[in-house]
């Protein structure tokens, strides 16, 4: 899916005492930066799955984490390229959906285990990270249709998985039919039960 | 991308993704297995 880029917003921050932190905080594209290693070209970062962030901390601040879309990413997930009239098409990662919520979940047990414990105990990078995203096309449960995307890891690890794509082959995949629609009924209804912390909802994936 | 008449069948035959289900559950159920959940 090609999409404009998108933008944090245009904060500037400012420190205690008055001076711009703005570059300490976040990326000129308004992201937060977190503990994962910037500035890598594409062919050193595809080859060091750890360089993408784990706890989503920032490294300057402790107190400030950031999940989901809000966190600035190493670089894209793929070999970017360049159009004739020179704009690049790099692929970002998916941060919205399934991985929005896995992140959200290492933040807030890290948050619960520095006041408890004082030290953070969970991480999970985007190369660790399974996703599922389900496009619906009509949500009968007769004749509807999805597309049901899956991928593991998100980010691809060529040296867990040194294949073409860099990932689990059994897990990547993408197909339409009516049985997406049932995927998507089935993922409505757990995460309603899971958001309503209904019995079990602890092991009902994001 | 089009879809053809054959595949337009195939993607409402009840019994096959009723099979596709299945699998999909499978392929959800391994990624959450493997992937680290820390």
């Amino acid at each position: 899916m090609l999409v404009p880029q998108f933008l944090g917003q245009p904060f500037k921050y400012i420190g205690k005492d008055g001076e711009d932190i703005t570059s300490k905080i976040a990326n000129p594209a308004g992201f937060i930066l977190v503990d994962g290693i910037y500035g890598l070209e594409y062919s050193a970062l595809a080859a060091n799955p750890d360089a993408w962030p784990a706890v989503y901390q920032n490294k300057n601040y402790q107190n400030i984490f950031a999940g989901g879309i809000a966190f600035a990413p190493p670089g894209p997930i793929s070999q970017p390229h360049k159009t004739p009239n020179g704009t690049v098409i790099a692929a970002a990662p998916p941060r919205t959906g399934m991985v929005s919520g896995i992140i959200g979940r290492i933040i807030a047990k890290n948050i619960i285990d520095l006041i408890k414990k004082g030290r953070m105990t969970h991480h999970e990078r985007m190369s660790e990270m399974a996703a599922a995203c389900i496009a619906s096309m009509g949500d009968s449960l007769w004749d509807g249709s999805a597309a049901t995307i899956m991928m593991y890891p998100v980010v691809p690890d060529e040296r867990k998985y040194p294949n073409e794509h860099g990932r689990d082959l059994f897990v990547t995949h993408m197909e339409m039919g009516l049985a997406g629609a049932w995927m998507k009924r089935m993922i409505h209804t757990t995460f309603m039960h899971k958001l309503r912390a209904r019995i079990g909802w602890k092991i009902i994936p994001e | 991308m089009e879809i053809s008449e054959k595949e337009a069948k195939r993607m409402n035959n009840k019994f096959i993704q009723f099979y596709r289900f299945i699998v999909l559950n499978l392929k959800i159920l391994k990624a959450v297995d493997v992937s680290k959940r820390a």
